[in-house]
């Protein structure tokens, strides 16, 4: 078993086609990536966060609406939403707004109502969320200003010595900052994520290469090993885990380089990320060793068929993550179903789930394609054996 | 020979693909340290009794013992003391020679110490001790061949089987392989061999089976076989100039089969007879024919299996 290792390492790692799918492919992709994605951070920040106001009569008459502003645009304050740019007119504003130089930009009408204008670029550039937020201040402003009037209609000695508007207004202001993921949110992780299970993928071509090389119908040498003195399953073995520890730390090294020329977040378990590695490796050197006993089965099918299956775990663009995660929603048996797709989850439940289980399951599933596509490999090789030189 | 000596014993080997019988209810024995020749036209069905042997192939009757032993495909006890040197060049082509050698020789020798002695001596053995770094795509092509055997006999084993292991090695190659065969067996190997140089299998095989259709249609020493045949010498005599009547009487003779002139030489074909020579020169002495120089060469054991497998191209569908 030990030789079978030992030969498989070596003639792996002498072959370039493992080197160049497990580790260079991966490592000159993220290269790519780096200077593709190093605009997404800023297209990702918060839209509209810039807002002007129309600092007219309307406006100063606007009981607390100021103080809510300025609570809300104060850098010094946790409750901070927006930076402000006071206009005169609704005009400047407006051609401030259309110039860019703000996103959304407030005014009052006659009777008090502050009303949010926001541009369509704003909106064509998804800044629903953070308008959203300026929308529910504002709302909770009126609804304040709303329950002051009808005290004041009341009980206007309630609203005599100020304490009651205080009391009222102390409160309508409380943003909180939430964070629904365990690390905050990356959006070009899922790339690499996908992108090392397609590495992963390729890298199958190692253990095809491992086991054809034992197969007697294959060629020569497999013929000449079949004739060892040694059980044909230790053999096997011994080769598809010399594939599996190249390909392992061909991949490991991989991530380390996204990690660190990319700062890729693979979150802050180390030995779960190994795992992952570990797994998606194995899972992917049990299909390449199922390949192998496959006549006429070449290494380009192996790409090709990694090539299509990473176009569900979204390695394409917005397109390809969205139609994954049609499917995932629709057919979620379907998108289970596709070892790349559960590489590419390993990698993302580790970053943003709080509790292990969905890793878990994910490693599962590949550790049990892998254990199956091995029971096949190990069928088909024995049929292949003998009577089908 | 009795069944404790033998190496190989096949009884009654019956082998189909389907309708086509590829080995038909062959029979043979194999006596310790015997190089056997195994002989036969391209499908006669001699890589098909090797894979049989090995156990690469399944049989659908009869008996295979090696050195008296069933063999199974798990008699893992018996591969041990086998060694394969295949037709085609089977190496890793990403080892080094050095690598290549141990690599095979650890599929039977698992003590490194022991192992590293035997890789040594292999390489030895075949010459390549300047070539252990060197790829086999760096290799010439008797080297590969060279390095083909090494594989196959580095973990000693006491049968080696070797199937056309000279094919397409130039002639000082060749005779550094086949001077080394030579050398395994004067060291106590027992050697199956398989070619279609029929020089080589006359100058190495103490024994020859000829197989053709599956069966086995002659057995015996090169000289048993050559006695098995009605072919006889061929002589060539230098006549100059020839009358037809003298060459009707050259050609009346009672083991003459044919005979012609080309570019002033005689050139008689013979059955076997003990007179032949003489009998062709009589009738030039009677006719006063002079004559010059006078060649005559005994049948070949290219002659033996072009007889008895006929001249028939094979290979055909």
């Amino acid at each position: 078993m030990l030789a079978s290792l030992r030969s498989s390492v070596l003639s792996l790692v002498r072959d370039k086609a493992l080197l160049v799918w497990a580790l260079a492919f991966p490592t000159i992709m993220t290269l790519i990536f780096i200077g593709m994605f190093s605009g997404i951070g800023d297209a990702y920040s918060a839209v509209g966060s810039t807002l002007g106001v129309v600092r007219d009569a309307n406006y100063d008459a606007a009981v607390g609406l100021d103080e809510t502003i300025q609570a809300i645009s104060d850098p010094e304050s946790s409750d901070h939403v927006c930076d402000v740019t006071y206009y005169d007119d609704a005009a400047d504003a407006r051609a401030a707004a259309s110039m860019g130089d703000v996103d959304a930009y407030l005014t009052v009408s006659g009777d008090g109502t502050p009303q949010l204008h926001v541009t369509q670029a704003s909106v064509a550039e998804g800044g629903s969320l953070p308008t959203s937020v300026l929308s529910e201040v504002l709302d909770t402003h009126l609804h304040t200003r709303s329950a002051v009037e009808r005290v004041a209609a009341t009980r206007p000695e309630l609203l005599a010595n100020g304490r009651a508007i205080k009391a009222f207004t102390s409160g309508a202001v409380k943003t909180v900052r939430l964070s629904a993921t365990k690390n905050p949110p990356s959006p070009d992780a899922r790339y690499y994520y996908a992108l090392l299970a397609m590495a992963a993928g390729m890298g199958a071509t190692a253990g095809m290469e491992s086991a054809r090389r034992l197969l007697p119908t294959a060629g020569p040498l497999g013929a000449r090993q079949t004739l060892a003195a040694v059980p044909r399953w230790r053999m096997l073995v011994g080769a598809l885990l010399g594939a599996w520890l190249c390909e392992f730390a061909c991949l490991l090294v991989a991530a380390l380089f996204m990690w660190g020329a990319a700062g890729v977040p693979f979150g802050d378990n180390a030995p779960g990320v190994v795992g992952a590695i570990a797994a998606s490796s194995f899972m992917a050197c049990a299909a390449g060793a199922l390949c192998g006993t496959v006549p006429r089965m070449e290494a380009g099918m192996i790409s090709g068929i990694t090539c299509l299956l990473s176009l569900f775990t979204g390695l394409y663009g917005t397109a390809s993550q969205q139609l994954a995660d049609s499917i995932e929603a629709a057919m979620p048996v379907l998108a289970h179903a596709n070892p790349l797709w559960q590489t590419t989850n390993c990698f993302y439940a580790l970053l943003y789930y709080d509790t292990p289980d969905a890793f878990l399951a994910s490693c599962a599933a590949l550790l049990t394609m892998a254990v199956a596509f091995l029971v096949l490999a190990s069928l088909r090789m024995r049929r292949t054996s003998y009577d089908h030189l | 020979m009795g069944a404790c000596d033998a190496v190989v014993r096949i009884d009654n080997l019956v082998k189909r693909y389907g309708d086509l019988v590829a080995v038909d209810h062959l029979s043979l024995s194999i006596a310790r340290g015997e190089v056997f020749g195994l002989l036969g036209p391209n499908g006669s069905g001699k890589t098909t009794t090797i894979n049989c042997i090995l156990q690469l192939l399944s049989y659908d009757h009869g008996d295979i013992q090696l050195f008296g032993e069933p063999m199974r495909p798990t008699s893992y006890q018996l591969k041990r003391r086998i060694g394969v040197v295949p037709q085609e060049v089977a190496v890793f082509d990403e080892l080094t020679v050095r690598e290549n050698v141990d690599s095979f020789c650890a599929l039977y020798v698992g003590d490194r110490a022991l192992r590293r002695e035997l890789v040594n001596d292999a390489i030895a053995f075949v010459g390549l001790e300047k070539f252990e770094g060197f790829r086999p795509k760096k290799l010439s092509g008797g080297l590969l061949r060279r390095l083909n055997i090494a594989c196959g006999i580095a973990h000693r084993p006491e049968l080696i089987i070797m199937d056309e292991p000279t094919v397409a090695v130039d002639p000082q190659s060749r005779e550094s392989i086949l001077s080394g065969i030579e050398r395994l067996n004067a060291e106590g190997a027992t050697v199956i061999y398989t070619s279609h140089y029929m020089e080589e299998v006359e100058r190495l095989c103490s024994r020859i089976m000829i197989m053709d259709h599956g069966r086995c249609v002659a057995s015996g020493t090169a000289d048993e076989l050559k006695g098995m045949i009605g072919t006889g010498e061929k002589i060539s005599v230098e006549v100059g100039r020839m009358d037809e009547g003298i060459l009707e009487r050259v050609r009346s003779l009672d083991h003459v089969r044919t005979a012609e002139t080309d570019g002033g030489m005689l050139r008689v074909q013979c059955a076997s007879g003990a007179h032949n020579l003489a009998d062709v020169l009589g009738v030039l002495g009677d006719a006063g024919l002079a004559y010059g120089r006078v060649l005559s060469e005994p049948p070949t054991l290219n002659d033996v299996f072009l007889e008895i497998t006929g001249r028939a191209l094979r290979d055909e569908a």
